[in-house]
């Protein structure tokens, strides 16, 4: 088994995962906001926390649903000069641009890091339902480190079809 | 130099300093203000070598940010609202106590106390330099349509309030449904009737022109509102003695400004809002609350420093 | 500066996704301006840029979309519109127009009704032989009157931050909405019978009355959601999560189009198409936030005092100056920079808060379709599967015409003033 292909099993199982827990993210700030409307207009008891809820969902649907964005090569880009060079220039291109892509991805998850073992991380609470702040800002590290494994794969997959 | 985020320069063998102030308020409001003069004290206290530029509006990120920031030493100071700051350090919930004020100058007094010290020393295992409390005004019930009177007249009432949990507590007993609700949505919220009411200052419910669409303000005045004013500590302790002296001095004599300023600001309000057509409750009695008030008490005298600031300015 | 803008061209051009280009400018510019501590803060900004209430009706109005679109609400909407229209030469992209006027009164901001109506007009009038380009381009220029007639999310920051009536600067939004509306129509009739753009049969008259039964119980979903909003059940974020409701409710038992094994596409497709958006909001954060913590729009700002005394010369140079910000950063992230460094001006040169207060607003929100960065041009892209230059070019008149409207109401404040009088 090539390098390539152990990435690519990698990266697959990592789109699933996420796609299990965007499905989730999406179902979870649908059924908090409805709820939310539903409690305070008809119960006359608003929660709380529906809100603050529903802004952690799309934080962490941001930045795995941004990663698997980056697998299946959806997000918006400038294709100008890309669509006037031959094949293969053009995949070269490529494995440049997911390399560069796979860098910053470790950048982020670098300082992320260094970020979350501050020890101020645990002092800070939720405003609403007092949890950890670590919970939502976790999605930020473990967003980039799976964009980082779906660039990886992505630039060793383009160097091979380069060669 | 050596300080990356200060500017730091040199003139005439001298060190300069062009610093940063952050805070979450737009320009008009009363901390804003305070943070330009806290500019001009420092500059005439030092003779121009030391100028610090004010960022409004949370342009420079949000308060968790300008915290990161602080820590870190890339921002220099910040205004942060006493209700994000109390998330990290509980004894700040004292100045929450409801009722505990007679008015604002009472509260603006209690920051030269012992216990307001002891809260801003607390802050420095968080690498902050807690240099001084900043008031807005006192905190009062706007509602579309009723004034208050006992707390029947708020049974069942939706209160946009802050989320914060004595203040969530607080109305939770009184029997109101607390609304935590983004400050840009109440306007229009108000006005279709999702909220019936909001606990508010008067600085921001001019600047928000809420009284285009409700009926009653009562004068509550159940909470003061502070921002903490803070330094980073790295900051702080790369300028020389002389100099910090300068900078406490400078940030006194602006929040002393501010005080007078808020004061003289909530009378124009005042004012201004009579004039716009807003029926005013200024005889509010708080005989009735004594009981949800009490309970608020006790509860948070688990903390000494919070128990001690009660029993000081009861 | 200068360094960091040809490192931001460079990466553009090797076709890296545009969110981690704003991303890695802003990081080399970092690093050449040497405060390296911003570093360490960069994941923490990336995250607290998406702590934001108003954005959470971006994801929910796509899924309301996307459920719409599968439970047939929007086939038939189309029919209806069709049996209407359909025979005048380019009805549909007036229709698309007019239906985004409606929608606009329901809708705070420009990126979220550009998501939903490209996911809602583009199949339909690809379906009716309008080239992809043209739908995609026509439906995000008309969805830019989301936030210029009220409700509007702009309207609502800018009045917190200058301290203007909300409620004013409702009313005046309404005549510049308007005003963008004809221009937009006025385009499409130019369009038409310049390229012969498509007309229809005219429909037998059974037809039309079968189309309006059936188009009733879609029609539950703007209605329900209109009086909700008026009537203040919900607020207009949490209108787009009853908005998902009806179109499950209506899918599924009234067309019974919607079926339960469409269900994982749709979330899929909704998480998808919102990130792309979302990762570039959080993305633009961080380099205006580079770019404020050096003083750049500052600097800026004062270097135009500088050039004349008159407020009209003045008016029109901060059109200029804001065309080219809305180049590279658009929106809320615009607004918030802008409008404090704004103001003291504004007041020296004695223009009305409110006046200004729409020329900025409509300015940004053209941002958003202004390459090389747009957030409602990336949306429209995304989701009309354009590439990114086709739509610019077939997006071009329109813009011309914003600008022509821009033009007018800044050389005559009374028309943006003229409601707001009525009503005092
Ligand atoms: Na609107
Ligand atoms: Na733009």
């Amino acid at each position: 088994m090539t390098l390539t292909n152990i990435f690519e099993k990698l990266s697959d199982y990592v789109f699933k995962i996420e796609k299990w827990i965007v499905m989730t993210l999406i179902i979870a700030m649908f059924v908090s906001l409805t709820a939310g409307v539903f409690f305070r207009y008809y119960l006359n008891s608003p929660l709380f926390w529906s809100d603050e809820f529903a802004i952690f969902t799309l934080v962490w649907l941001t930045f795995l649903g941004g990663s698997m964005s980056i697998k299946r090569q959806q997000t918006a880009a400038v294709t100008i000069l890309v669509d006037k060079l031959n094949e293969k220039l053009r995949k070269l291109v490529a494995s440049i641009g997911f390399f560069i892509v796979f860098l910053f991805c470790l950048f982020i998850v670098y300082y992320s890091f260094i970020w979350l073992s501050s020890p101020n991380i645990v002092l800070q609470k939720s405003n609403s339902m007092q949890i950890p702040m670590i919970y939502p800002y976790l999605s930020v590290p473990l967003g980039f480190f799976f964009m980082s494994i779906h660039s990886l794969h992505l630039f060793l997959l383009s160097l091979k079809e380069t060669s | 130099g050596g300080n990356e985020s200060a500017n730091a320069g040199e003139a005439n063998g001298e060190e300069t300093y062009s610093f940063r102030v952050s805070l979450v308020t737009p320009p008009s409001h009363g901390w804003t203000v305070t943070a330009t003069k806290f500019n001009e004290e420092l500059q005439a206290l030092s003779n121009g070598r030391m100028e610090v530029q004010v960022f409004p509006s949370e342009q420079l990120g949000s308060e968790a940010d300008m915290v990161q920031q602080m820590e870190i030493g890339t921002l220099d100071f910040g205004f942060i609202t006493n209700a994000y700051m109390s998330t990290r350090s509980e004894s700040l919930n004292a100045w929450f106590m409801p009722f505990l004020f007679e008015d604002l100058e009472e509260a603006s007094q209690a920051r030269r106390s012992e216990e307001a010290r002891k809260m801003l020393d607390e802050l420095e295992a968080q690498g902050l330099v807690g240099l001084d409390f900043s008031f807005a005004g006192e905190r009062h019930v706007l509602m579309k349509d009723g004034a208050i009177q006992s707390p029947e007249d708020l049974k069942g009432k939706k209160l946009r309030i802050i989320g914060n949990p004595v203040m969530q507590e607080f109305w939770t007993e009184l029997g109101v449904s607390p609304t935590p609700m983004p400050l840009g949505e109440v306007y229009s919220s108000l006005q279709t009737g999702v909220i019936d009411g909001i606990d508010i200052d008067l600085d921001a419910l001019v600047s928000l022109n809420l009284q285009e669409i409700s009926k009653d303000l009562t004068l509550t005045k159940q909470m003061a509102f502070p921002s903490v004013v803070v330094m980073s500590q790295k900051v702080f302790d790369s300028l020389s003695v002389e100099d910090q002296q300068i900078v406490k001095e400078a940030i006194e004599a602006a929040v002393d400004w501010g005080v007078e300023d808020a004061i003289q600001r909530e009378k124009e309000n005042l004012e201004f809002l009579q004039q716009a057509g807003l029926n005013i409750i200024d005889d509010f009695d708080t005989t009735s609350f004594k009981p949800v008030q009490e309970q608020i008490y006790t509860k948070y005298s688990s903390n000494e420093l919070i128990q001690t600031f009660i029993e000081k300015n009861q | 500066m200068l360094l960091a803008l040809f490192v931001f061209i460079i990466l553009l051009l090797l076709r890296i996704p545009i969110a981690i280009v704003l991303g890695i400018t802003s990081v080399s510019y970092i690093v050449i301006s040497g405060s390296l501590g911003l570093l360490q803060t960069v994941p923490q900004r990336l995250y607290s840029g998406l702590e934001s209430y108003g954005l959470l009706a971006i994801p929910l109005f796509m899924l309301a979309g996307e459920l719409m679109n599968s439970g047939g609400i929007t086939k038939r909407l189309v029919r209806f519109a069709k049996v209407l229209f359909g025979h005048y030469r380019a009805g549909l992209a007036y229709v698309n127009v007019v239906a985004n006027m409606f929608l606009a009164s329901i809708i705070g901001s420009a990126t979220a009704q550009i998501a939903m109506m490209s996911k809602v007009m583009v199949p339909a009038m690809e379906e009716e032989g309008y080239k992809r380009s043209f739908a995609s381009a026509t439906t995000a220029a008309a969805a830019l009157l989301g936030p210029i007639i009220p409700p509007s999310m702009l309207f609502i920051i800018y009045g917190v931050q200058s301290g203007t009536s909300i409620g004013t600067m409702f009313l005046a939004g309404i005549m510049p909405g308007i005003l963008l509306g004809v221009s937009f129509i006025l385009v499409i009739m130019y369009i038409g019978y310049k390229h012969q753009l498509p007309r229809s049969e005219k429909e037998p008259l059974k037809n039309v009355f079968e189309a309006s039964f059936k188009i009733i119980p879609a029609l539950l979903v703007p209605g329900i959601i209109i009086i909700g909003i008026i009537s203040g059940v919900f607020t207009p974020t949490e209108s787009a999560a009853i908005a998902c409701l009806l179109g499950i409710i209506v899918g599924f038992f009234f067309y019974k189009d919607l079926k339960i094994k469409n269900i994982p596409d749709i979330l899929v497709n909704t998480a998808m198409t919102t990130a792309t958006v979302t990762l570039l909001i959080a993305m633009a954060n961080i380099f205006g936030w580079v770019l404020t913590f050096e003083g750049i729009p500052q600097m800026l700002a004062k270097a135009m005092t500088g050039l004349t005394d008159s407020p009209l010369i003045f008016l029109l140079l901060t059109n200029l100056l804001l065309l080219l910000i809305g180049t590279v950063i658009d929106g809320i992230a615009a607004l918030i920079i802008i409008v404090p460094i704004y103001l003291p001006m504004i007041a020296m040169y004695g223009i009305d808060p409110i006046h200004f207060g729409i020329i900025i607003c409509i300015n940004l929100t053209i941002g958003l379709l202004t390459p090389p960065v747009g957030a409602g041009l990336f949306i429209a892209s995304s989701i009309g599967q354009v590439k990114i230059e086709a739509l610019t070019k077939s997006i071009f008149p329109f813009l011309v015409a914003s600008f022509v409207v821009l033009i007018i109401i800044t050389v005559w404040p009374e028309i943006v003033l003229w409601i707001p009088n009525l009503a005092r």
